[in-house]
C-alpha cells in the first residue's frame, strides 16, 4: 500500500533518522547506516522528491551543538537532492558528557535568551545547506510562564535573523489552541506567513483531557479550515504534508489516505486558480483565459 | 548559563513522575540541584502543577513502551498486571541516552533476565516466550543490518510447552489457557523479508 500510495504523491518527507543508527557523538564511524532502510529510501528518492524531517538535532539543547548530526543531515540532503529539510523547535538531549534524553520533544521558552542560541546555529545550518532550512513550531502541553515573546513572535524573529523558513504544522496550533484555550486564528494572523515554506496536516485523539498530536487518523477538520486560511496568504509555500503515525494504515486504510491526498490537492489548487485568475487580471488578461 | 540547568530540570521531571509529585507536595529543595535563576525556578514550579507535566511524563513513557512492546509484545501480554510496577523499577535506573532511544528494548531485556534468574517473576511460560522473543529480536537485528535483501536467519528455541498453543493466542495478545502439557519442545525460527516461520522439530 506504500509504494502504491507513494506514486501517487509529488514529494515525501521522511524521518531521515530512521536510516542510521547513531553510535552517540564522538563516536568512531559514528553514524551506521541501516541497510534496508537506505534501500527502499534510495527507491523512493529515485521516483520522487524526499524531504528530510529531522527529529534528533534537539537544535534547542542549551549545551548541545551537534554539529556532526547537523554534518550528516546535510550529506543526505545533498545525496538525495532534498528540495528543503526541517527540524523542530524544541529540545530533548540534556548533558554534555553522558547524554540523557527527554523521550519526546519538549518545547523552549520563547525568551531573548533561547533566540540568541538560536540564530547562530539556524545561520551555520542555512549557509552550510544547499537547500533551504525549515523550523517547526511545537506543540505543548505546559505552558511557562512570563516568556518574552509569544511563539509567532519568536518565528518571526528567528527567520529574520537567521534565513530559516517556517514548517507551520496546523495540527500544533489546533492542538494547542484546543488545550490552552487560544484561538488559532489569532495565532495565524501575527505569523509572518511568508515565511511559511511547508505545512503539515494531522489528526489526533483525546488523552487524559488533552487533545493529543497523536497523528492518528484522517485530518481534523478544525485543520481543514486553517489550511484554506492559510493557504491563499502563504505566498512561498511549496508544499502540503499528511503527517501520520504508522497505526493510521490500519485504520484509514487505503482510501482514507488518498481523501486526505485529494482534499489537501483540492484546496491547492483552488486557490492556485484564484490567484492565477488575479495574477491575469493584474496583467491586464482575461481571467480563466489559460 | 542556567538554561542548561532549567532544560536538564525540565527533561528530569519527563522521566521521573515522582519528582513532580514531591514538588507538588511542596518540596522545592528539589530544585536546589540545579543552577536556575528566579523565573526558571518559578516555570518550573508553575509547571509542576499543569496538568500538561504529566501527559509529557506519559508521552514520553508511551514512547519508551512503544520500543519495548514492539520488540517483547507476548512477553509484555503475560507480565501486563505487574508491567506498569516493573517499568517503574527499571525507568528509575535507566534513562534513555540517546534520540533513537536505542538500548531501551536490550535495557529491559537484561532487566527481565535478571528478575526471572533471581525467581523474582513466577509468571507462567514467561521464560520460554521471553527466550523465544529475544531470539527473535536478534535474528530481526542482524536481518535490518544484513546488506542482502534476500538473507534468512534461523534459530533453535527449546519450548517447554507447545508452541502451537502458546504462540497463537499471543499473537494475539491473549494470555494463552493455563496447565498447558510440558515436555521437550524444540522449534526452528525462520525470519526473512517475507515474514517468520516457526517450525517444530523432533524432540
Amino acid at each position: 500500500m506504500v509504494d502504491r500510495l507513494t506514486r501517487t504523491l509529488d514529494y515525501l518527507a521522511v524521518i531521515p533518522d530512521r536510516v542510521w543508527h547513531d553510535r552517540g557523538r564522538n563516536s568512531p564511524e559514528r553514524f551506521q547506516q541501516v541497510p534496508r532502510q537506505r534501500r527502499w529510501l534510495e527507491q523512493a528518492a529515485s521516483e520522487l522528491p524526499i524531504v528530510l524531517h529531522s527529529i534528533g538535532m534537539s537544535i534547542c539543547s542549551a549545551e548541545i551543538f551537534d554539529e556532526e548530526f547537523a554534518d550528516n543531515l546535510m550529506e543526505w540532503a545533498a545525496r538525495l537532492h532534498s528540495p528543503w529539510i526541517s527540524e523542530h523547535l524544541s529540545f530533548s538531549r540534556v548533558g554534555t558528557g553522558h547524554e540523557v534524553n527527554a523521550a519526546i520533544a519538549l518545547p523552549v521558552a520563547y525568551d531573548l535568551e533561547m533566540l540568541d542560541l538560536l540564530v547562530p546555529r539556524v545561520r551555520f545550518l542555512t549557509d552550510s545547506l544547499s537547500c533551504p532550512f525549515l523550523l517547526e513550531n511545537s506543540v505543548y502541553y505546559v505552558r511557562y510562564p512570563d516568556q518574552d515573546l509569544t511563539e509567532e513572535e519568536f518565528l518571526n524573529r528567528l527567520c529574520a535573523r537567521s534565513g530559516c523558513g517556517v514548517l507551520l504544522d496546523l495540527h500544533n496550533v489546533y492542538t494547542n489552541s484546543v488545550n490552552h484555550g487560544l484561538t488559532a486564528a489569532d495565532y495565524l494572523d501575527s505569523l509572518d506567513l511568508k515565511n511559511v515554506r511547508e505545512i503539515h496536516i494531522a489528526g489526533g485523539a483525546p488523552m487524559m483531557g488533552f487533545h493529543a498530536d497523536s497523528h492518528n487518523g484522517p485530518v481534523l477538520e478544525g485543520v481543514w479550515e486553517m489550511l484554506e486560511y492559510v493557504v491563499p496568504r502563504a505566498k512561498n509555500l511549496r508544499g502540503v504534508t499528511f503527517e501520520f503515525h504508522e497505526s493510521s494504515f490500519g485504520m484509514m486504510g487505503e482510501n482514507g489516505f488518498r481523501e486526505q491526498i485529494d482534499r489537501t490537492r483540492a484546496i491547492l489548487s483552488k486557490f492556485s486558480e484564484m490567484e492565477k485568475a488575479v495574477s491575469d487580471v493584474a496583467q491586464g488578461i482575461p481571467a480563466g483565459r489559460c | 548559563m542556567s538554561l542548561k540547568g532549567f532544560q536538564q530540570a525540565v527533561v528530569d521531571l519527563t522521566l521521573a513522575p515522582k519528582a513532580i509529585r514531591a514538588l507538588r507536595r511542596g518540596e522545592s529543595g528539589l530544585l536546589d540541584q540545579y543552577e536556575l535563576n528566579e523565573r526558571e525556578r518559578n516555570r518550573l514550579l508553575q509547571i509542576s502543577r499543569q496538568p500538561g507535566i504529566a501527559m509529557n511524563c506519559s508521552l514520553a513513557r508511551g514512547n519508551r513502551l512503544e520500543l519495548i512492546v514492539g520488540a517483547f509484545p507476548k512477553t509484555c501480554t503475560l507480565l501486563k498486571p505487574l508491567l506498569p510496577r516493573l517499568l517503574d523499577e527499571l525507568w528509575e535506573q535507566h534513562k534513555p541516552d540517546n534520540y533513537q532511544l536505542f538500548g531501551e528494548e536490550d535495557a529491559f531485556a537484561a532487566f527481565i533476565a535478571c528478575k526471572i534468574s533471581q525467581g523474582e517473576l513466577s509468571v507462567e511460560y514467561l521464560s520460554e516466550i521471553f527466550a523465544y522473543e529475544l531470539a527473535c529480536q536478534d535474528l530481526a537485528m542482524r536481518l535490518e543490518t544484513s546488506t542482502s535483501p534476500s538473507t534468512e536467519l534461523e534459530a533453535i528455541v527449546e519450548f517447554r510447552h507447545p508452541p502451537g498453543q502458546l504462540l497463537p493466542p499471543l499473537n494475539r495478545l491473549v494470555a494463552p489457557p493455563s496447565g498447558l502439557p510440558s515436555g521437550a519442545f524444540p522449534a526452528r525460527v525462520r525470519l526473512s523479508e517475507s515474514g517468520l516461520d516457526v517450525e517444530l522439530l523432533p524432540a
